[in-house]
């Protein structure tokens, strides 16, 4: 008996025909994505989102076919960005332990390497003292930015901080906003 | 506060964003871009060119693996008369120069109309071969 595929995906072809086929808006989501996990690995925007279609043409990485092309290749790119940021052998700047666990924080899962462990306590602490710069007038953002990045979901943020849908939205347009800026004028995270 | 142990807090700010941009209207993406003075037609163009390139490398690399696979196709079957022993590359050839007299006498004539030797057989088979003839069928015994 016939047995349809429950999860159909895009052939190259398909898939090349929706990308040439995007709307103004969704070329400026792409652009504005790129930029984004671009910003995380420190590669080109271009250059990112150039290889992440590449993929997808190369039949790499498959399109299912009821996921829309922007963000299924905004997840290809994170994918990469990740990817870029493993290959990397940077050399850490030195800070000790102890300041950052007076600073509150909770060292990784002890899965981690070492050096992985190192490094993940040394760009948190960059990045949260970037994070407390940039929303220092604003402390319902930095509460959602501590949320995210525990791992909760939007829902549970709203709940806990008690915004509606509406307040939610704007707040986290307000927080990418910002992050915008930075970007611009920084051009990583 | 939790560290997630799995995601990196850095992605997990960026999730944030990208997830941002992906809810957005089109017309607060379009409006935003107005704010930004970014012009609309140099993204769409830049976007699409570089789905232009990415899809030329891919058919660029494509044709490398087919020109890549011809090759090997080419050099196997250049070892044909390697398979055969001197006495069935003769009834091989004689086979064919049989069912082919036009080709196979030019490319006699071509050795000036000295004996063949076993060698020579061998490697006007194999050019045969090269230029698409079905040595194989000659060498199963049942030619066309």
């Amino acid at each position: 008996m016939f047995q349809p595929d429950k999860n159909p995906t895009l052939s190259s072809e398909e898939f090349y025909e929706r990308l040439t086929a995007l709307s103004v808006a969704d070329n400026l989501r792409i652009r504005k994505i790129s930029e984004v996990w671009a910003a995380r690995c420190g590669l080109a925007p271009d250059d990112l989102f150039q290889e992440a279609v590449t993929r997808v043409l190369e039949g790499r990485r498959n399109c299912p076919s009821r996921v829309g092309v922007v963000p299924f290749l905004a997840q290809v790119m994170r994918s990469l960005s990740s990817d870029e940021n493993k290959a990397k052998d940077r050399a850490p700047n030195l800070l000790p332990l102890s300041a950052l666990l007076e600073a509150g924080y909770d060292p990784p899962a002890a899965s981690l390497t070492p050096e992985n462990q190192f490094n993940a306590q040394q760009s948190f602490k960059e990045l949260w003292d970037k994070v407390c710069a940039l929303f220092h007038d604003d402390e319902i953002s930095i509460l959602i930015l501590e949320y995210q990045i525990a791992g909760y979901e939007a829902e549970e943020i709203r709940k806990y901080l008690g915004l509606d849908q509406t307040a939610y939205d704007s707040k986290r347009r307000f927080i990418r906003r910002r992050f915008d800026r930075l970007f611009k004028k920084e051009g990583q995270v | 506060m939790n560290n997630s142990n799995d995601t990196h807090a850095l992605d997990r700010i960026c999730e944030l964003l990208v997830e941002d941009i992906l809810l957005a209207t089109d017309d607060e993406i379009l409006l935003e871009a107005a704010e930004d003075h970014v012009k609309l037609d140099e993204i769409s163009a830049s976007i699409q060119t570089l789905i232009g390139k990415a899809r030329l490398n891919v058919a660029k690399k494509n044709l490398s693996k087919i020109k890549q696979h011809q090759g090997i196709v080419i050099s196997e079957r250049k070892r044909f008369s390697e398979n055969y022993d001197d006495a069935h590359i003769k009834q091989i050839f004689d086979e064919f120069t049989l069912h082919n007299k036009g080709d196979a006498q030019l490319s006699i004539a071509a050795r000036k109309g000295k004996d063949l030797t076993a060698q020579d057989m061998r490697s006007m088979l194999d050019d045969f071969q090269e230029l698409g003839y079905d040595l194989d069928s000659f060498a199963n015994g049942d030619p066309e």
